[in-house]
């Protein structure tokens, strides 16, 4: 479980972050929705412990999280953001394999790892040996959730992963991910624009505005029961898609 | 990381072989006298004369130390034991050792040197002071004898040696004592002077009484007809300790005394600048006139002088000076623009002292470090070094900086240290910035690399030199030709190392689509 109680952040004199409190189950997917601007990557990079918050505290099973080099979390985490941030002066291979080969760990530990994730993102193993730059945008996320994955995480945390892909990848990668998640069965923590992502991923939504929580649910009581107007107004600024009918011939 | 630990290891192992190359070569040492020689034709002449005597009398090995730059900086080297023997003026010597001194004599000159460990030999024969030259149909036209009749003649232009500009006796002393004032006046090298007299853009220039190349340019010499120049006597300055530890060849040498008239000295001088004998043979002629040396026509072979040098040595010696200060800016450069990213402040300012650095002309910051590293190859390797500080940090500062805050975002939640992500990510990204400063560095490099010949480093510099004071364009090119075929293959190994050396996946110019 994490539990962040009473963070704020700010930059110079602009308040990113004000006073946020929050609690996430484990084993679920949590949804930080909002604009861009709206303080989400910050209170993600805040959990992560890579950024350290003004004041207020993040409790992540009970510990507290201190920013340290390297990262007190790491072994716990997966982390895959925009594009996938794969290294590009890596193989698709070296990218998933570099932290286990800077711990050590055995050759064919790694390789049977490769095998079961590779299956499990549906990459052909052909693939690994590219350079990210050689990928398209839906092998390159394939290949980030497996690094993400790679040290069987607790925690992942996803920075629009989705962001860069165009509608149908797009639309394979969600799948591919949310069945992922299912059998993983482990706690992630999704940021997205997105209103339909949001829907399709969240256990939770966490809605963001101008660096505070608007609110807190399911999908559903977003939608239903808004705590702000502003809930409501940011679920009805996608434009919905027109019926074909609508568009004349 | 990977491609620079190797560029580094193979860089070190070029200059650990090079320098083994020169340790063996070192070890058939004897005894050695090493003769300077400053970058002017009757220096070169003078001290191929004292060169070839040395060996000829056998107690020694002459090793010739010619062209360096500067008056100070032999009588330094002679002072500090870096160098044994020269051949010197006494006006100059005098201007350096007793500036503050009225009238001095030849004995305070020689007490002054004496408590320097030097010992002056008589007077070789010739004054070479310096003298005003203008053109002939000038000195017709305006009628101009003495250096009196330029009283009045204000718009005259001068361009002078910056020696003769500050010397205490020099140009503005002259003036003063003549009553004589010039308008336009600018400093310049004596041989381009000498072009620029020819071809009328000056009108006067100071001259020296001995110049062999004064003929070919029908100039007139205006008589010092108040005596202002001070006496330039030709002597050969030598260690106190040399001349007691090599009693006969310092007799041999003192038979040197008094041969040399003005009147011969600037004949042997013309042999050279003008009808372009090569110095060696023309000293070797003087000396077999006058018994001075007694190697037959076949006897042992006398080392050819230090302009005679192979292209190979001279090659091998630029290349051991660039390599060299190579080495050692990456290893210093890269780590400081490291830091400088690390630590923003002290980084941003060390790598202003490197750009400090870069202002001081290269001259000068030899002269600066003679005191603490001699002559010869060291000074000029930390010099270099220095020069080539700026480039390498500030590349790898902006390499580092130029980095996707992402990729290091990911990096770290990664679980890698902050040296890991150094290692393994930040300077393998950073690569093809560092590299490309690396390249600039040799580049400049070995263009500078030609000042070292001044400080007795040898390299392709030494033609240069020694063209530029001898006025001799070919070998000028035979300096500068290399030079820049060294310069442009540098380029074209770096661009090929590039290929090697930057990681695959950064190379991939367009994504192959799948």
């Amino acid at each position: 479980m994490i539990t962040v109680s009473q963070v704020s952040k700010r930059y110079h004199d602009r308040s990113v972050l004000s006073e946020i409190n929050l609690t996430l189950p484990s084993a679920a997917t949590h949804v930080f929705l909002g604009s861009s601007g709206c303080g989400k990557t910050t209170l993600l990079r805040i959990i992560a412990g890579t950024l350290a918050a003004d004041c207020g505290t993040v409790m992540v099973d009970g510990i507290r999280v201190v920013v340290a080099d390297p990262c007190p979390l790491a072994t716990r985490l997966g982390y895959m953001t925009q594009e996938g941030g794969l290294f590009p002066h890596l193989t698709a291979e070296q990218n998933v394999t570099l932290v286990a080969n800077v711990r050590g760990i055995p050759a064919s530990e790694r390789k049977q790892r490769l095998d079961e994730l590779s299956t499990l993102v549906g990459l052909d193993q052909g693939l690994l040996s590219r350079y990210p730059m050689q990928l398209s945008g839906g092998q390159r996320q394939r290949v980030a959730l497996i690094r993400a994955l790679f040290q069987k995480p607790q925690f992942l945390l996803l920075d629009e992963p989705m962001g860069a892909l165009d509608p149908i990848m797009r639309r394979d990668v969600q799948a591919m991910l949310k069945q992922v998640f299912a059998q993983l069965r482990c706690t992630v923590i999704l940021v997205t624009h997105d209103i339909g992502e949001a829907a399709y991923f969240g256990d939770t939504i966490t809605l963001l505005h101008d660096g505070m929580v608007l609110q807190h649910g399911s999908f559903s009581d977003l939608v239903h029961r808004p705590l702000h107007p502003h809930v409501t107004a940011f679920l009805q600024a996608q434009r919905p898609v027109p019926q074909l009918g609508e568009l004349g011939p | 990381m990977n491609s620079l630990r190797h560029l580094v290891s193979l860089l070190s192992l070029l200059v650990f072989w090079m320098g083994t190359a020169r340790s063996s070569a070192a070890l058939t040492d004897r005894a050695e006298i090493r003769v300077a020689s400053k970058p002017f034709t009757e220096s070169y002449i003078l001290s191929e004369m004292v060169a070839q005597i040395i060996d000829d009398t056998g107690e020694a090995r002459a090793v010739r130390k010619f062209g360096l730059g500067g008056p100070t900086l032999v009588v330094d080297g002679l002072r500090s034991g870096e160098l044994d023997i020269d051949v010197n003026y006494t006006g100059a010597l005098t201007h350096l050792l007793l500036p503050t001194k009225q009238n001095p004599s030849i004995e305070d000159l020689h007490a002054e040197l004496r408590a320097h460990g030097l010992l002056l030999s008589q007077s070789l024969g010739f004054n070479n002071t310096y003298a005003i030259a203008v053109r002939s149909e000038t000195a017709r036209a305006l009628t101009l004898h003495n250096i009196s009749d330029l009283r009045g003649h204000q718009q005259l232009r001068g361009a002078f040696t910056p020696d003769f500009l500050n010397y205490q006796d020099g140009f503005y002393k002259l003036q003063q004592v003549y009553g004589v004032t010039l308008t336009q006046v600018k400093p310049m090298q004596h041989s381009l002077a000498y072009q620029a007299l020819a071809s009328r853009e000056i009108d006067l220039t100071d001259a020296y009484t001995t110049d062999g190349s004064l003929p070919q340019f029908d100039l007139t010499l205006l008589t010092d007809d108040r005596g202002f120049f001070p006496k330039y006597y030709g002597v050969i300055l030598i260690r106190d300790a040399v001349a007691k530890r090599f009693p006969k060849t310092w007799t041999a040498l003192r038979k040197l005394e008094g041969t040399l008239s003005d009147s011969r000295m600037t004949q042997i001088n013309a042999k050279v600048d003008v009808h372009k004998q090569a110095i060696t043979e023309v000293a070797r002629q003087f000396l077999r006139e006058q018994k001075f040396i007694t190697a037959s026509e076949r006897g042992t072979p006398i080392p050819g002088s230090v302009l005679e040098e192979s292209l190979w040595t001279s090659t091998y010696e630029h290349l051991m000076l660039v390599l060299s200060a190579l080495l050692l800016s990456c290893l210093i450069g890269i780590p400081l623009g490291i830091l400088a990213v690390q630590y923003r402040r002290t980084g941003q300012l060390l790598i202003a002292l490197t750009s400090l650095l870069q202002t001081i002309p290269s001259l000068a910051l030899l002269c600066f470090l003679i005191p603490i590293l001699g002559i010869g190859a060291r000074p000029t390797i930390f010099a270099l070094f220095l020069y080539g500080l700026l480039p390498v940090s500030q590349s790898t500062t902006t390499g580092l900086l130029s980095l996707d805050s992402r990729l290091i975002e990911t990096a770290r939640i990664l679980g890698l240290t902050k040296w890991q992500r150094l290692r393994l990510i930040e300077l393998p990204l950073a690569s093809r910035y560092i590299l490309a400063g690396i390249k600039t560095t040799a580049v400049i490099n070995v263009a500078t690399a030609t000042i070292a010949a001044l400080i007795g480093a040898g390299g392709y510099g030494r033609y240069i030199t020694s063209g530029l004071a001898m006025n001799d364009g070919r070998l000028i090119l035979k300096g500068a030709i290399p030079t820049a075929a060294m310069a442009v293959l540098f380029h074209f190994l770096f661009e090929y190392l590039a290929r090697w050396l930057i990681p695959k996946g950064l190379q991939t110019e367009r994504p192959r689509e799948p």
